[in-house]
């Protein structure tokens, strides 16, 4: 299966919380679905504002969903489009790997069900495996990925050292034994084991968190290294990341926050896993209007005040071309409170 | 019935209320990023500190603004998950070196990674002891945004059906009494005037009092109507207007709102802050 190039792309939308990622990325889905291309935008972020962005239902959640143009904007003559859109639920992923490899698991199993809730911990492991699916799948140009803020960035990124990490090999160790009895549903797992440092440790894990516990948490293992091959698989991912040719990252920042220490550190501690395609956008900029206003002879201090200060605010993020960016782009604020005008309006800035 | 107890959430807190919050031990802030959730736990920290409590300022262990928070001299909480749960695990099994041994092998790391659960119930575990064991102490928790914080604060309550047996299982029912006692513990969830994030506001608040937190107050941050700038320009005027009709579209028209504070500075904005919680609450 030889990739071709050409048609995969994808681009990846990063930044501190609550700077527009959704909305960029989505605002980009739109403006490249206009330009002929075939767009599948994944959200991770488990606040799910997509869900507000794209008017997905709660029941859509885990399912791609087709979004028309004219969600956006209605005018005569204007050519329709659409995109895809998917709202990351790892349960609904981990169903889809156990049909596909014919894997029959208990999903009411209470830790996996924790695990698998859209903050728990397998999120970003589990939108790797989702993207990498995707990416094979041969079905779009363009797939943009909306992912969750600071830290659990840099989680998604580690994404791949810690599905080694998970499936290392003293980890492995208990599994191996497991695999061999008849399954998650028999009884005793825990009892069945009889030597080695590992009994030691679930020994000592079960005096603190009980039996029940310990039986559910190895049942709930067992169920995902049942999976394990999709997860080894979509370790490919990580080299998309960080050729360049395949891969664009977006840095979005807001003038609203200031949080340009934050964003470069974001930068920074993802240098070794992406490439040197980075731009930064800058959302929510005033200048537009800035340039607008002319203040009166008779305008008060305050006013003046206000103008130096939010002139200010945006000559920050001007100043940072020095940082290496391949590109700076300036997306303006949206005086509107629909999500869906956002989206339409900042389209159209793309186009520059 | 459902509305009345959202009606009742959404109201916030009003003046006479403030006293009995005020009094409380243990405060965390969260809400959608971006909002000031830390610049309003630094603020609030500080303003408990000049009324000559006893504070300690955590963010989970991530250990944020060093500078800003050493300029306004206000002590920091050195805990983060790890640490606490190798406490935990020793106190627990009743030795250090057993605790140690077992924090470091590949097994546990990975265990904990993929269940950063754990991690939460033994940091609000041991922050919880610390305010029962000595009652002058407050702590202010600079916590995750929404979803995260959601995490942290719903983990004892998904575990206690889990651990029925073991050492951890009376811990847990402490940390869920401690939690949901309107006397130990306020919630702030901050959000910004906009649609979108008292949405996700209200969606939060809900989750929490699904869960029987019921005392959680919504802050509104960085409002541009409360700035009070005389003669703005239009697109102001606007902004203004998309603010209040957010309010009254939302039904948060009651919640207590804090300025868009026309600073550049950090450390000015979490000053400014402060005066404003002081005026709130005196």
């Amino acid at each position: 299966m030889k990739p071709s190039n050409k048609n995969k792309h994808i681009e990846i939308f990063c930044g501190t919380g609550g700077v527009g990622k959704t909305t960029l990325a989505t605002s980009r889905a739109l403006y490249l679905s206009r330009t002929g291309k075939q767009v599948l935008v994944i959200t991770i972020d488990p606040s799910k504002r997509l869900k507000q962005v794209l008017g997905i239902q709660e029941s859509d959640i885990g399912n791609i969903k087709t979004i028309n143009s004219n969600f956006f904007y209605q005018r005569k003559n204007a050519k329709e489009t659409s995109f895809d859109a998917l709202l990351m639920a790892p349960l609904e992923t981990l169903k889809f790997i156990n049909k596909l490899n014919n894997i029959s698991n208990d999903l009411q199993n209470p830790i996996l069900k924790i695990l698998m809730r859209p903050s728990g911990g397998l999120n970003e492991i589990m939108s790797i495996v989702e993207l990498n699916r995707h990416l094979q799948s041969n079905k779009y140009d363009s797939i943009i990925l909306d992912t969750p803020p600071g830290q659990n960035f840099i989680d998604f990124l580690e994404a791949g050292e810690k599905i080694h990490n998970f499936f290392d090999k003293s980890f492995m160790e208990i599994f191996k034994r497991f695999s061999h009895h008849a399954g998650p549903k028999s009884p005793g797992l825990f009892s069945s084991l009889v030597s080695g440092g590992i009994t030691k440790l679930l020994d000592y894990l079960e005096k603190v968190t009980g039996n029940i516990f310990v039986n559910n948490f190895i049942d709930a293992m067992l169920s995902i290294y049942k999976a394990k091959d999709a997860f080894l698989e979509a370790l490919a991912v990580q080299e998309y990341f960080k050729t360049s040719k395949l891969c664009d990252w977006y840095l979005v920042t807001s003038i609203e926050q200031q949080k340009i220490s934050d964003a470069m550190l974001l930068k920074t501690n993802a240098k070794k896993y992406i490439n040197d395609n980075i731009h930064l956008l800058v959302n929510k900029s005033l200048t537009p209007f800035l340039e607008k206003w002319k203040l009166e002879d008779d305008d008060d201090d305050q006013l003046l005040h206000l103008k130096n200060i939010l002139s200010t605010r945006e000559q920050r993020f001007r100043d940072m071309h020095s940082y290496g960016f391949k590109k700076i782009i300036f997306f303006p604020e949206i005086l509107g409170d629909s999500p869906r005008q956002h989206v339409f309006e900042l389209n159209k800035a793309w186009e520059n | 019935m459902k509305e009345d107890i959202q009606s009742c959430l959404w109201q916030g807190f009003t003046h006479s209320d403030s006293n009995d919050i005020l009094n409380r031990k243990l405060f965390i802030f969260t809400g959608k990023g971006g909002t000031g959730k830390t610049s309003l736990s630094l603020a609030w920290a500080k303003y408990l500190i000049k009324k000559k409590r006893k504070v300690l300022l955590n963010d989970i262990g991530q250990n944020l603004n060093f500078d800003l928070r050493r300029t306004l001299d206000i002590p920091y909480l050195n805990l983060d998950l790890k640490a606490c749960m190798k406490d935990y695990m020793a106190h627990k099994l009743g030795s250090n070196i057993i605790s140690n041994w077992i924090m470091d092998t590949s097994f546990f790391i990975s265990l904990f990674k993929i269940l950063p659960s754990l991690g939460y119930i033994t940091y609000l575990g041991k922050i919880i002891k610390m305010l029962q064991e000595e009652q002058s102490l407050t702590i202010v928790i600079d916590a995750e945004s929404s979803g995260h914080a959601l995490t942290m604060l719903e983990s004892p309550f998904n575990f206690k059906d889990i651990f029925l047996s073991g050492l951890l299982v009376e811990d847990l029912h402490q940390i869920i009494n401690y939690l949901s006692d309107q006397n130990n513990t306020a919630i702030f969830t901050i959000c910004n005037p906009s649609i979108m994030s008292i949405t996700e506001t209200q969606e939060l608040m809900q989750k929490f009092s699904d869960l029987g937190i019921l005392q959680v107050y919504p802050i509104i941050n960085n409002s541009y109507y409360k700035t009070g700038i005389d003669n703005p320009p239009d697109f102001l005027k606007k902004k203004i207007n998309l603010e209040k009709k957010s309010l009254k579209d939302t039904g948060f028209e009651e919640v207590i709102s804090l300025p868009h504070l026309l600073e550049l500075e950090e450390i000015k904005i979490v000053n400014g802050l402060a005066n404003q919680l002081k005026e709130m609450f005196n």
